[in-house]
């Protein structure tokens, strides 16, 4: 057998880790371990400098394997491959253990019971290190065609984007027109672009493009596949289409709630944003007093999230009424006035400038709607007023689409707590899911403005066109495979379990065996988990190796 | 796996799942209930306390609930005392019965009813039969008695031949169930008759 040699890199994340267990005592003990010919403490192991040392070690001591003890493997573990790989070791000989978040945050208090906790999960780390197998990546063939689902300015700002590189796109939207939330806009913040104007632009130049194939009044039936190559189903007016494609971008965009039963909303006086909107869009209004209330069924017990553009959209519009009708009163009642950006605060200036009226509620004391005249407590001024009106305005938050929860289904990734799709990571992979191959851009994934939305829709693109323009993609190994067709009888239990459709049986000289498509599976174990015969191993998680993590717990 | 935590001398197994319909492996946290729920039973059959498997369910998004699961859990356990309190036999009594019921999950029939489990009761079986959860937990518990039965058996004779009374002794199970599970065991030629002893044959592991 050969000579293992491992190397522990204990790393102090500045002082995320050092600040609350003694890190050079786990080094020490992790030298006493199997296997362990090298133990070093490194300052923030990710760094250029903690690379470069990890590289080093390797060289001068001719490891083997290595283990690495720092944060969650989501962040670093492929920085650390690739470092293993750069230095001659095979990335799959390397083994991360979380010191951080499973550790050294949880157990701030207790110094030497987190020193304890780092040594057990290093002794842990090192028994798999030890058993691990060389793996090669598994490459597979891109589509480069995308899928775009949802015909808003997100979605078509990506199709056209998407399609200006020269890639083709099916475009798929559920409703009979394109343009989604911008057919019902008037003008849009900072500039005053009408609305029509930029979403028409939009629809001509993707409707007049080579590329990109649009299915209005279409929904996705069914989606197969991995990244690189989904098989998608969609119904379009009655018929079945199939569309096979590389990268699927989510854009479809968000409802806007409907107050009912709030603040007597009754859609003639006392109505919404929206239905003020399309009320400027015909430029007929008639007021001489408008009272608009902010934070209309948002950031309530049920819905205790800011939708962000309510703040903004008030603001523009209230500045329009005041420009169009300046002997108009207008007053806005709000919680918070969310102005960000340069342009935000400007604009909030100018309409206090222009005599827009800002009275500060506060949410425990609500305004009262009555058939004339609005009671609000003015919290700054500590006394409550009363201000007859023509016309209320309430402006309601951005809320998930209904059909949300069956797409994620179909696509099979995750929402939040309030219902929107959920990014990989807040702040490395906003654009991403978790899954590979999906994208998501605009209000799909939470309440975003128009500006927000187009440039959501380009990054997303730009994360896309990764995979497109290179054609294809390198994935990890780390998936069942038939380690010994002889025990194998072919009885077909794992097939029958797989979720992803990734085993068939097929006929050999053997007799009926199973067989493992590498690409399509995600690794999960079922089939491991199930096979009597012993015949499935579960690359990088295998019996042995889990085993003798299981063993490392209790051994000292 | 779980078995083998036991046997490296765990006294719990927390497994902590995401809720149902929730799984990043589509259905992975189901196969999971199903096989730990039969796990959890097969330590009832072999006298140890169920409750040292727990499967919650929780997202990963609600930290509270998590500290309240493992807390919990460590508390029952501490409760229950080390593993093997509940037996009164020695040590070696207790390695032998998880031996034999690794051996029980590791074998083809619990793997198949387990795997065949979700669809049994919601599909309905080859015949179009839907199980209710107290018919299948029912025929569970006497499989997986068998199942265990049979190794039990198997182990003992792997050391050494013995006659059906003997194993109806040590095992304190009645001697027809045991001449039954010898016949099967025969039948499938894993164990064979020895020599006669007096008036009893002895078996024999092949």
């Amino acid at each position: 057998m050969e000579d293992v040699r491992i190397g522990v890199f204990v790393c102090d994340c500045g002082s995320n880790i050092a600040g609350f267990l003694d890190v050079p005592k786990v080094v020490e003990y992790a030298k006493t371990l199997p296997h362990v010919v090298f133990a070093k403490e490194n300052l923030y192991s990710c760094s250029e400098t903690g690379i470069t040392e990890i590289k080093y070690s390797i060289k001068e001591h001719a490891l083997t394997r290595v283990v690495v003890a720092s944060c969650t493997p989501r962040t670093h573990e492929p920085t650390f491959r690739l470092a293993c790989e750069e230095a001659g070791v095979n990335p799959f000989y390397f083994e991360m253990v979380n010191i951080r978040e499973q550790c050294s945050w949880v157990h701030m208090q207790n110094r030497e019971e987190a020193t304890n906790k780092a040594k057990d999960l290093v002794r842990i780390g090192v028994a798999k290190a030890s058993l691990l197998d060389a793996q090669e990546f598994i490459v597979v063939d891109v589509n480069r065609k995308a899928l775009v689902i949802g015909g808003g300015i997100a979605g078509l700002t990506a199709a056209i984007a998407l399609s200006r590189r020269g890639f083709e796109v099916v475009l798929v939207e559920k409703e009979k027109e394109l343009g989604g939330r911008l057919n019902d806009l008037n003008r849009l913040y900072p500039y005053g672009v009408k609305a029509s104007e930029l979403i028409g632009g939009k629809i001509k130049e993707a409707t007049s493009s080579p590329l990109i194939e649009i299915h209005t009044s279409s929904v996705i039936k069914s989606v197969l596949g991995y990244v690189g190559n989904y098989e998608v189903d969609i119904e379009t007016g009655g018929q079945d289409v199939h569309v096979s494609c590389g990268i699927i971008i989510v854009a479809t965009g968000a409802s806007v709630l409907e107050p009912k039963g709030l603040y007597n909303y009754n859609g003639r006086n006392i109505i919404t944003q929206v239905e003020l909107e399309r009320r400027l869009q015909k430029g007929k209004i008639k007021a001489d007093s408008i009272v608009v209330v902010q934070c209309v069924g948002a950031r309530t017990e049920e819905r205790n999230y800011c939708s962000r553009t309510c703040c903004m959209t008030a603001i523009k519009n209230a500045s329009l009424l005041k420009e169009k009708m300046p002997d108009t009163k207008v007053f806005v009642l709000y919680q918070d006035m969310q102005c960000y950006g340069v342009e935000g605060e400007a604009l909030f200036r100018k309409a206090k400038e222009m005599g827009v009226i800002f009275i500060n509620y506060d949410s425990g004391n609500p305004p009262v709607v009555g058939e004339k005249s609005v009671k609000v407590y003015h919290r700054l001024m500590g006394r409550e007023m009363e201000i007859g009106y023509d016309l209320v305005v309430l402006s309601t938050p951005m809320i998930p689409r209904e059909d949300t929860d069956a797409l994620s289904r179909l696509l099979r990734v995750p929402r939040d707590e309030n219902g929107f799709f959920l990014e990989a990571h807040v702040k490395l992979r906003p654009l991403d899911f978790a899954t590979d191959g999906i994208y998501m851009c605009g209000s799909a994934h939470w309440p975003a403005d128009t500006r927000e939305s187009i440039s959501q829709a380009l990054g997303a693109v730009s994360r896309a066109s990764i995979h497109l323009a290179r054609g294809s993609i390198k994935v990890d190994p780390i998936v069942s495979t038939l380690a010994d067709e002889d025990l194998c009888k072919g009885c077909g239990l794992c097939a029958a379990l797989c979720p992803y459709g990734a085993i068939e049986i097929i006929d050999t000289p053997k007799g009926k065996k199973a067989s493992m498509i590498s690409v399509a599976c995600k690794g999960c174990g079922v089939c491991g988990a199930t096979c009597y015969h012993r015949a499935i191993k579960m690359n990088h998680f295998t019996n042995e190796q889990v085993g003798s993590q299981i063993a490392a717990v209790v051994g000292k | 796996m779980i078995l083998d935590a036991f046997l490296c001398g765990v006294d719990g197994v927390l497994i902590l799942g995401c809720k149902d319909g929730e799984c990043h492996y589509v259905t992975g946290n189901m196969e999971a209930k199903n096989k730990i729920g039969m796990t959890s039973r097969l330590l009832k059959i072999i006298g140890i306390d169920q409750n040292r498997i727990y499967f919650g369910q929780l997202s990963s998004a609600e930290g509270t609930r998590f500290v309240e699961l493992v807390e919990n859990f460590t508390k029952r356990i501490k409760e229950i005392g080390a593993l093997g309190t509940e037996i009164k036999e020695d040590k070696e009594e207790l390695k032998f019965r998880l031996e034999a019921a690794k051996a029980a999950v590791e074998g083809e029939k619990l793997r198949w009813v387990i795997g065949k489990k979700t669809e049994f009761m919601g599909i309905g079986n080859k015949y179009g039969e839907m199980f209710t959860r107290h018919e299948m937990d029912r025929f569970l518990d006497g499989l997986i008695m068998d199942e265990v039965a049979v190794r039990e058996i198997q182990l003992l004779l792997q050391e050494r031949p013995l006659s059906v009374k003997q194993i109806s002794e040590r095992l304190k199970i009645p001697s027809n169930r045991v001449l039954r599970y010898i016949a099967g065991l025969r039948r499938k030629g894993v164990v064979d008759m020895e020599r006669v002893d007096g008036t009893s044959p002895l078996y024999r592991q092949l």
